[in-house]
């Protein structure tokens, strides 16, 4: 079957004044109609120039530097100008992460929608203002009517982003991306900002990439989740197996910091020393060596690759991992991978 | 909220009930409406934008409010103030009040034409230039340089005696001088709205260019395009008086402020005939002091941090 998405060796380059840093180095995602994937990392880990690279919205600087990007089969790497306008919002629509500035302040809401609207459908100015209305009814705002000739400073955030995922529906796009939808709302309206979009995937089938750092989020939305490092994919597994089985230092890091309910009362939680290395400065060998508790000679030389090590495509990248697991599962995984 | 399960309905239906005040008392208000309840805050900016309005139908009303023909010699030359003429005559014999209120017209056809014309030519090179980046803004933003090391006084002085003084000229040649500081105004709005989400989120819907430039980035960029052709009409009525008053600007006949205060170049003028400078003075005065406090007001009342 063919995959909606599929990132290949995806990676992004930026310049600055130092020379050329590469936060994003050779990822890979593939994901089917209707699937969830997150990308989890913390800050710096290249998590969001990967999801602006799929849209080609890198901006000034940025640039993608190897490795393609196909929706459909068609590349969008290669792609002009008025070729990318047609897919953008069309059949990839992006929610960025703060509320606040994702709305233009000196148009009205109805403006802004009517004008994603009719982008990419033929409609007349009435017609789209009533398709508005009911977007607006369908993310959950009340007198939608209204709200099309309100101005984005008196919505609150929560509203607000309802009105920007209103606005990435608006041309039923087969893929949605969005940067940490809901790190800039409080917790009750994240969680109905989550189901807003579980919604939206049960009725149209679309796909999701959810870039988050909280994995909170990733439990209640994931069917795959990719942890990036250092711009590096360092494990890949399906939602239920990364969390009862995370295998990577990295990610049993991340568990081990995040307070859970099952804890035992009393229990400290556990940070991850150090910090994530700049992308200017990357460290040899494998890129969480100087953080990890199991980093020995190896390590420090030498990048493990990222290759399956369990059944069901759970892959990880970590030298320690490779030798502890029984060899046959490895070996029968990778030469499944390898064809 | 300290009832943790058996809270849970009511807490579902109280962030509604909230909502609902919220709303209703935040009732939307206009752009357009916030702006003017701010602008009339200012009560001298009320006052200027009432005298600009004045003023700006006495030009348009001119050939009608003037008593004389402002181009009518008299057998009195440099008369003092009559009952036949309100402000007495020029040195020529006309009408000076009469010239003063046909010199309305030169004075803001002049503010308000080269403003336009600066204005629009500025804002579309500082939107492109900021939107664009590279090699095209610095190649802007030197061109931009060059013209405002130039002194500006010397080169109009030049460029008026190779065409010939005249009001399309002057018009020309200050709005040719005018433009470089608007583009690096709205080129700098540009740089920090364009990489706000909203236009991040355009691009990402697919919207073109054009439109994310002319739809989304010059609208919040308007407030200071507008204060600064505020003061520039204001700024450009004084440098055409000032031109004028040197012969390098608006050629007598036709009437202009500033040519009118020519003849308070000789000391008897100035001391003993006031009325051939003191009237065209005062307008030039009120004009730009009514224009500068429009602009103002408009500042504070566009002035998005507010």
């Amino acid at each position: 079957m063919a995959y909606l998405l599929e990132v290949e060796e995806l990676s992004v380059s930026f310049r600055t004044e130092g020379g050329e840093i590469t936060p994003v180095d050779g990822i890979r995602i593939a994901l089917n109609p209707g699937e969830t994937m997150c990308i989890v990392g913390e800050s710096g880990s290249g998590k969001s120039a990967a999801a602006l690279a799929i849209l080609r919205l890198l901006g000034e600087g940025g640039r993608i530097s190897g490795g393609s990007v196909r929706l459909n089969g068609e590349d969008l790497v290669s792609k002009t100008g008025a070729e990318l306008r047609s897919f953008r919002g069309k059949e990839v629509a992006m929610i960025f992460q703060e509320p606040m500035t994702a709305l233009n302040p000196v148009l009205s809401v109805g403006s802004q929608l009517i004008e994603a609207i009719r982008l990419h459908s033929k409609r007349s100015r009435k017609e789209a203002r009533r398709v508005a209305a009911e977007l607006l009814r369908s993310v959950g705002i009340p007198r939608p009517e209204a709200v099309l000739g309100e101005y984005p400073h008196s919505l609150s955030g929560g509203m607000r982003q309802r009105v920007v995922i209103a606005m990435a529906l608006a041309s039923e796009p087969k893929l949605l991306i969005a940067d940490e939808p809901t790190t800039a709302l409080d917790v009750t309206i994240q969680a109905q900002i989550l189901e807003l979009m579980k919604r939206f995937r049960e009725r149209s089938g679309a796909a999701i990439v959810l870039i988050t750092h909280d994995l909170g989020v990733v439990a209640e939305m994931a069917d795959r989740v990719a942890v990036l490092y250092a711009g590096r994919i360092v494990e890949e597994a399906d939602v239920f197996s990364l969390f009862e089985n995370p295998l990577h230092p990295y990610t049993q890091g991340l568990m081990r910091s995040v307070p859970s309910p099952d804890a035992v009362r009393g229990q400290r939680l556990v940070p991850i020393p150090g910090s994530v290395p700049s992308p200017a400065a990357m460290p040899a060998g494998c890129r969480f060596h100087d953080r990890c508790p199991q980093a020995d000679r190896r390590c420090r030389e030498e990048e493990p690759p990222l290759e399956p090590v369990r059944a069901g495509g759970h892959k990880a990248r970590c030298w320690a991992v490779r030798e502890r697991l029984p060899a046959t599962d490895a070996t029968v995984a990778s030469v499944g991978g390898g064809l | 909220m300290n009832a943790s399960t058996g809270a849970g309905g009511g807490a579902a239906v109280r962030p509604k009930a909230i909502t609902g005040v919220a709303a209703d008392s935040s009732a939307p208000e206009s752009g357009a409406r916030t702006i003017w309840r701010r602008f009339a805050r200012h009560r001298l900016a009320v006052a200027g934008l009432i005298v600009t309005a004045l003023l700006i139908l006495t030009a348009i009303l001119a050939p009608y409010l003037t008593p004389h023909s402002p181009y009518a010699v008299t057998a009195s030359f440099s008369a003092a103030p009559s009952a036949d003429h309100w402000l007495g005559t020029d040195p020529v014999g006309r009408d000076v009040l009469s010239r003063l209120i046909a010199a309305s017209r030169v004075s803001l056809l002049v503010g308000f034409s080269t403003v336009a014309l600066y204005m629009t030519f500025g804002t579309l090179v500082g939107l492109i230039s900021g939107y664009a980046g590279g090699w095209l803004d610095s190649a802007v933003m030197r061109i931009t340089d060059m013209f405002m090391a130039f002194p500006f006084l010397m080169v109009i002085l030049v460029v008026v005696s190779a065409l010939g003084a005249g009001l399309s000229t002057l018009i020309w040649v200050l709005a040719l001088f005018s433009w470089p500081a608007v583009a690096r105004l709205v080129r700098s709005s540009v740089l920090s709205i364009k990489r706000l989400d909203y236009v991040r989120a355009g691009v990402a819907l697919g919207l073109g260019t054009p439109r994310i430039l002319f739809g989304h980035i010059l609208p919040n960029a308007l407030g200071p395009i507008i204060v600064n052709a505020t003061f520039g009409v204001a700024s450009a009525i004084v440098s055409e008086a000032g031109l004028s008053f040197l012969g390098m600007g608006v050629q007598p006949p036709t009437a202009s402020w500033g040519n009118m205060l020519t003849d308070a170049q000789s000391l008897t003028v100035l001391t003993e005939q006031p009325w051939l400078w003191v009237p065209a003075g005062s307008m030039l005065l009120v004009t730009v002091l009514a224009i500068n406090f429009v602009g103002d007001g408009l500042r504070d009342a566009l002035d998005p941090k507010q």
